[in-house]
């Protein structure tokens, strides 16, 4: 029987309701628009995999090349997760970069590799995604739908015809619940396939397993706000008198709880929480370099080098070529009491960092926290943690990559013994002639700028760099180069973790409504 | 007229729905004015900061070769209207470095307060609060107008009276622009208590002035909308239909159009992203060249001795380098432009962006602030360019190599003597330029509004003979 009274609600809604004019215009609108945000997300991803793409190649080159290691610099560059299409969040589809330096790193580091991140005409511009559509257009669908499914039969005189069956009134509504749900749903998945084919239609788009599991949490959680929303305005429906009252009720907590605070909310928190100058931190790194530019002189003035002719090289930045062996010597002690420094540097500089930033951090993730009070924020903050595009999923990313830091510095600790030292600051091989082959016979004169002597040097210099140029043997061997694993995201474990507060007071809302709605239908007397 | 008028205003102050509209609209006045109390308090700790900055660098100045070699910044002074019209300016460029240095021309910029780890958000500027909500309770206060009274059979009774039907529409809306406008005066000025009791902004004319024009441009969008929706409400068989339909088009036009803008206008324009770097190159390059063809700066001393020839030579390669240099950044200003136009483009389909473009124009605010800022900034290099010169070429000891720190003049030069940047605002020509075309179609867009409900209300319907039907919602 109950089914029967399934079908019943769900012809109603769909066939019935359907031919006029508001679920028609309802319906289409809602997958005429999923169609287009995500056709142009699906184009836009496109270019953000070329970007990562032109980044990637950038960055193997720049390895191939390396020929000292301040030049490797490997980057942990990940690609654009077409997941985030959906549900845009912070990371928008794009893909991401760690840069890893022994002399910086950073909290929630990871610079968005794609179009549109340097122009700021472009980012005062808010955008669209699938998340955007359901949370405003579907979740109005479900007020329509809802609002009247007691009411309005009331008024409509069907009520009293309908309890009048055999039927347990415990089986009418739930049969009502079910049916009006089930037509919300029949449009959201629609809406969903389409969504999806456009997707698979884009060769750049490519979900793995884990994807394909998070699109299918998607859905469902797409379903629940939705259920919870019908379920929500049926209560009122079955709480107020009429149907009128019901939807101005429906309608005004859909303003405030859907556009009203997912506006005003990320305003009070950007501005809520105070935090402390940029210039602080800029003035305390000042400090911090010139202190250490102090140990650095004076390191110079206690080990002085060997005088300019073993100092005689070839240089381009942090590479110098053709040095004498005892310059080179002097090199790698400097270098060697640098690389500490820059470490010190590196920590001193991300807890200023950090303390400086924290709070800025702070209003996002207020955001987020805050978020559960209404189900469409909730809604769309639980998409960007299944999409991993929410803060939180930066942070983690900037973790790995901090932790790949670590890595990358013990690698670079085991190239310390003597023979590898040189690879700082030079590619030459241990018996190269130094530009200046006996300093002890050469003076002042010969070594000033357009003297005979360096000229006739520097013809030899250019030979050199033919030579070196076709030399194999000077690039870096980084086959035993760290590699980073697939840790860099959240598995869907630690997201689902992460989405527990938000889900439990969805649900609970969720079964609050049903359960309120179906005892005020049970223990409803006519007047 | 008059008894339409009042009758509606009656049935309205009585309702539910009305109560709940000015609930509404107040609450979000008083967030806009609690944001921008705090907001205020942000901005002017960055202002402060920003100052000081540049009083420390103006102090670290004492020869005329300092002050050419110094990095300055100039800050794009905000409008004080923030909190009536945002328009980005918290992500638009808030200052730019630049320095007289031949090829330092500004361009690393810094946005004034903007936080890169939340998400895009809109801030609740009265111009969004209007947008978005007011335009909605339009449709909520208006949807059953005319559909609402046929159900209930009123309408007859209404018609039977000696008015004309033009009369009996004009009536309603009247009543429906009253409550809206008296809500939106008494958020506009619980805002304002708010933020004056905060100390955040200051009452005076200008302030006075710009609530004025918000008003008039709040009355022309808002009666956009409530004759769209009388008229809708006129066409349509049922109140629900009518407010199915309604919110449908309100969700896609004032929504869902501007948060496509960003994608259509990425997809649209050919973009170049790394032009600001290769600009960057363009110099780097230069110097190399510079260097490797023997031009390389030489010590003071040594320089002097052919006349500082080579170093001169620098200077003006440089100097060519840097309108070279400029050309490029142009270039990529004019693309980023073009793409923000076409996005704008794409937000005129939206009323709401007509409301919120002819508020930015008539506020002095936007985009063209920013292009006025930038071109203040470039003249005003060249004004501390021109001082730095000209005290330079007072110095018969100077090398004259302009305009190379290195080989400028040693004279002292006090810091504070250099001409400060003073941002000139936009004249009301130039902003209300901007404005023309989104007026315009905001305009005949409500004109549109009026005739198409005129038309409606005036046209016989099967309203005139008994509805059978008693379905769905009644406005009571």
């Amino acid at each position: 029987m109950i089914w029967t009274l399934v079908r019943k609600e769900l012809l109603t809604n769909l066939l019935t309701n359907l031919l006029t004019l508001r679920l028609i215009v309802a319906l289409a609108f809602t997958v005429v628009l999923c169609l287009l945000t995500t056709l142009m997300g699906s184009l836009e991803f496109s270019v953000s995999v070329d970007a990562y793409q032109q980044a990637l190649d950038e960055r193997l080159e720049a390895l191939n090349e390396a020929t000292i290691y301040p030049r490797v610099e490997p980057h942990v560059l990940v690609p654009p997760q077409p997941v985030q299409i959906l549900a845009r969040g912070l990371a928008g589809g794009n893909g991401r970069r760690f840069e890893v330096f022994v002399d910086e790193y950073q909290e929630g580091s990871g610079e968005s590799v794609g179009s549109g991140e340097y122009d700021d005409l472009m980012q005062t511009l808010v955008r669209i995604d699938f998340s955007t559509v359901v949370a405003i257009l579907l979740s109005f669908l479900a007020v329509v739908i809802g609002f009247d499914c007691i009411s309005g039969e009331r008024e409509q005189g069907t009520l009293r015809l309908l309890l009048s069956n055999p039927v347990p009134r415990a089986h009418i509504i739930a049969a009502k619940l079910v049916g009006g749900m089930l037509s919300l749903w029949v449009p959201l998945l629609l809406a969903y396939v389409v969504a999806l084919s456009i997707l698979l239609g884009n060769g750049d788009v490519q979900f793995s397993g884990d994807d394909w599991l998070r699109l299918g949490l998607m859905l469902a959680l797409s379903c629940l706000v939705l259920g919870l929303v019908f379920a929500f305005s049926a209560m009122v429906s079955s709480i107020t008198h009429n149907s009128a009252t019901s939807l101005t009720v429906c309608l005004f907590v859909w303003l405030i709880a859907g556009v009203g605070y997912m506006n005003c909310l990320p305003g009070l928190t950007r501005y809520g929480v105070p935090y402390p100058p940029f210039w602080e931190y800029l003035t305390k790194m000042r400090e911090v370099r010139q202190t250490q530019a102090g140990e650095m002189e004076e390191w110079e003035a206690r080990n002085p080098p060997p005088g300019a002719a073993y100092m005689k090289s070839y240089s381009a930045g942090p590479l110098t070529r053709y040095s004498h062996p005892r310059g080179n010597a002097w090199r790698e002690q400097r270098a060697r009491f640098r690389f500490d420094q820059m470490l010190e540097y590196a920590d001193e500089d991300f807890k200023y960092r950090t303390a400086n930033q924290m709070p800025l951090a702070q209003q996002e993730f207020l955001v987020d926290k805050w978020a559960v009070l209404s189900p469409l924020t909730n809604y769309r903050s639980l998409m960007k943690y299944l999409a991993r595009s929410s803060l939180d999923d930066l942070f983690f990313f900037s973790h790995f990559g901090q932790r790949y830091r670590v890595t990358y510095v013990d690698y670079l600790r085991t190239k310390m013994s003597s023979a590898s030292w040189r690879r700082w600051f030079t590619d030459d091989p241990v018996d190269q002639e130094p530009l200046v082959p006996d300093p002890e016979s050469v003076t002042a004169d010969m070594l000033a700028d357009g003297s005979d002597f360096m000229s006739s040097r520097a013809e030899w210099l250019e030979r050199q760099q033919e030579l070196a140029a076709r030399d194999p043997a000077r690039t870096l061997d980084l086959t035993d180069l760290p590699k980073y694993g697939d840790g860099w995201k959240r598995t869907l474990g630690q997201s689902l973790t992460l989405m527990m507060p938000g889900l439990i007071v969805l649900l609970l809302s969720f079964s609050l409504c049903v359960t309120i709605t179906v005892l005020r239908f049970v223990r409803y007397r006519f007047a | 007229m008059t008894i339409v008028f009042l009758h509606q205003l009656h049935d309205h102050l009585i309702s539910l729905r009305v109560q709940l509209s000015m609930i509404v609209v107040l609450l979000f006045f008083v967030v806009n004015g609690t944001m921008y109390s705090w907001r205020m308090e942000t901005q002017a700790q960055v202002d402060s900061q920003l100052t000081a900055d540049l009083s420390r660098r103006l102090d670290g100045i004492e020869t005329i070769r300092d002050a050419v070699g110094a990095g300055l910044r100039v800050a794009n002074q905000p409008t004080g209207t923030g909190f009536i019209v945002e328009s980005g300016f918290d992500r638009m460029w808030g200052s730019l470095w630049f320095g007289a240095e031949t090829g330092r021309i500004p361009f690393r910029w810094f946005a004034r307060d903007v936080n890169f780890w939340m998400s895009r958000f809109e801030n609740t500027d009265w111009t969004l609060i209007v947008r978005l909500v007011l335009s909605f309770l339009c449709i909520m206060l208006a949807y059953d107008g005319i559909s609402g009274e046929a159900q209930r059979g009123t309408l007859r009774q209404v018609f039977a009276n000696p008015i004309s039907r033009g009369r009996v529409l004009v009536g309603k809306f009247a009543a429906h622009l009253a409550v809206l406008l008296v809500a939106t005066l008494l958020g506009t000025v619980v805002s304002l208590l708010i933020q004056t009791m905060h100390g955040a902004v200051e009452l005076n004319g200008a302030l006075l002035w710009a609530h004025l024009l918000f008003l008039v441009a709040t009355v022309v969008y808002l009666s956009l909308f409530l004759f769209i929706t009388l008229g809708i409400s006129a066409l349509t068989r049922t109140s629900a239909s009518s407010l199915v339909l309604l919110t449908m088009t309100w969700a896609v036009f004032i929504v869902v159009i501007p948060q496509c803008s960003f994608l259509i206008a990425m997809q649209a324009v050919e973009h170049e992203e790394g032009w600001m770097f290769k600009s960057y190159d363009v110099m780097n390059e230069a110097r190399e060249t510079l260097t490797k063809g023997g031009l390389a700066l030489r010590d003071s001393s040594l320089a002097g001795q052919d006349g500082f020839a080579v170093e001169r030579q620098v200077a003006q390669r440089i100097e060519e380098v840097e309108k070279e240099q400029m050309q490029v950044r142009r270039h990529g200003f004019a693309q980023q432009l073009q793409r923000y136009e076409v996005a704008r483009a794409v937000n005129l389909l939206s009323p709401g962006f007509a409301f919120q473009y002819t508020i930015e124009a008539m506020l002095k605010t936007g985009v063209a602030k920013r292009e006025s800022f930038f071109r203040q900034a470039l003249e005003h290099r060249l004004v501390v360019r021109e001082f730095v010169g000209h005290r330079d070429a007072a110095d018969p000891d100077s090398p004259h190599v302009r305009y190379l720190p290195g080989y400028m003049s040693m004279k002292p030069l006090d810091g504070d003597e250099i001409p400060r940047f003073q941002e000139k605002p936009l004249s009301f020509a130039e902003s209300f330029a901007a404005g023309v075309m989104p007026l315009t179609i905001l305009v005949f867009e409500a004109l549109g509004a009026m005739l198409f409900a005129l038309w409606r209300s005036t046209a016989p319907t099967s309203r005139d003979t008994p509805l059978p039907r008693t379905e769905g919602v009644d406005g009571s």
